[in-house]
């Protein structure tokens, strides 16, 4: 029998202290009527070959139960982003609270309440991205489609962020509905020779949206895509605007992001 | 046990999130940066750091007192402290603050200038007057 809901449970979810976590959360998912196939990761279950078993077998709503990581790795690696996301957090995590989702078996009621968010997906060298790609201290030029390239004075670090929950200093949260990438360039203004080897060094922040672009270095970089490293010359990007649908606590659609915006600052 | 798939959404429609709503873009170009090309903007900008080649900015533009310009600003309003190297055609108001230096022709509707501003270029009002 074919089912259309499939969970993924990852490696967290088998660890003796979420045990009880991940029995409440299975009742509550019995108890709202939203069973279906479970796959369950372990070291011997190839992540990518149980998104495609899931996908091909027909899947229409893909929940991840355990970490914020294996959610956004699911969104990276399915195959098929026809698939409505959904999370299940086992412990507490930054992106759940951006998309209004409690962790443990609260979070069963937001799936059941079945309130969707349609978010724009990033891709960076045709692999998609959620959340945001950073590259530490690099001399890379950013260059955008529309004709203008960004070049630094001294070494930087960049991100380009979709969703990206992180609240960098002074700028606000990104906003993945609206069709842009946004770019975030932080250099060190100068070097600064202090007695006291604590104080930080003032630091300029660039912030730019553009819709296609690239970075390219001299030498091959390290960029995290959502966490996963991945080592090239060149890294494009372009996005594709609300192709990606996830289920989201009612408060996000309804109301304003304070209360993610107080639930990170209390986990800060 | 599927009697309430989660498949079969509610809200398949793109919903008016507080995220997707329409934000005003505020772009910075921070001091240590070089932006060359045409460099275009619908919402506001503010620059510090160093352009070469030309804005066109439909919002407002800031240019701070230690930022370097280099080529054609368009906008629609401006304020303008830093040093400019070009024409500048501003479709509203343009305030050149006292540290503004500016090599270039200058078109504006509303012009406020603070002592100390220099300008080397002609100033035309887009109501005809020319000085």
């Amino acid at each position: 029998m074919l089912s259309s809901i499939a969970f993924l449970y990852d490696e967290h979810t088998s660890e003796k202290k979420y045990e009880r976590l991940v029995f409440e959360v299975e009742a509550r998912i019995a108890q709202k009527n939203l069973g279906g196939h479970v796959y369950r990761l372990s070291a011997f279950r190839d992540f990518r070959e149980t998104l495609d078993e899931a996908s091909r077998s027909g899947v229409k709503t893909f929940v991840v139960v355990g970490a914020e990581k294996t959610f956004l790795d699911s969104i990276m690696f399915c195959p098929n982003h026809e698939i409505v996301f959904g999370f299940v957090p086992v412990f507490q995590s930054a992106l759940a609270a951006s998309l209004e989702i409690p962790t443990g078996p609260a979070s069963v009621d937001i799936l059941s309440a079945r309130s969707m968010e349609r978010f724009d997906l990033g891709f960076v060298n045709q692999t998609p991205f959620f959340n945001e790609v950073t590259l530490p201290e690099t001399e890379a030029v950013f260059s955008s489609d529309d004709g203008f390239r960004l070049r630094p004075k001294s070494r930087w670090a960049m991100s380009v962020r979709n969703f990206g929950q992180v609240r960098l200093q002074g700028s606000d949260f990104a906003n993945p509905g609206d069709g842009n990438l946004e770019l975030i360039v932080q250099t060190r203004l100068e070097e600064k020779r202090s007695w006291w080897p604590w104080q930080k060094p003032e630091m300029g922040e660039t912030r730019l949206f553009f819709k296609q672009g690239e970075i390219r270095a001299e030498q091959p970089i390290d960029a995290f895509v959502d966490g996963q490293v991945f080592t090239a010359q060149q890294f494009r990007f372009r996005i594709e605007p609300q192709v990606l649908r996830v289920i989201v606590g009612k408060q996000r659609l309804t109301g304003p992001l304070q209360t993610a915006k107080s639930e990170l600052a209390k986990m800060a | 046990m599927f009697a309430r798939p989660v498949d079969s959404l509610k809200n398949d429609a793109p919903a008016p999130s507080p995220s997707a709503s329409p934000r005003m873009q505020n772009t910075i170009i921070a001091k240590g940066v070089i932006v060359e090309g045409d460099f275009k903007s619908d919402g506001d900008v503010t620059i510090e750091g160093e352009v070469k080649g030309t804005l066109k900015i439909n919002g407002r533009l800031i240019i701070g007192s230690e930022a370097l310009v280099s080529g054609t600003i368009e906008a629609k309003d401006a304020l303008l402290a830093g040093t400019i190297d070009g024409p500048i055609m501003v479709n509203g108001d343009l305030e050149l603050q006292a540290t503004a230096k500016v090599k270039g022709d200058v078109k504006c509707h509303i012009l406020a200038i603070q002592r100390g501003a220099k300008v080397e270029g002609k100033i035309q009002m887009q109501n005809g007057t020319s000085n």
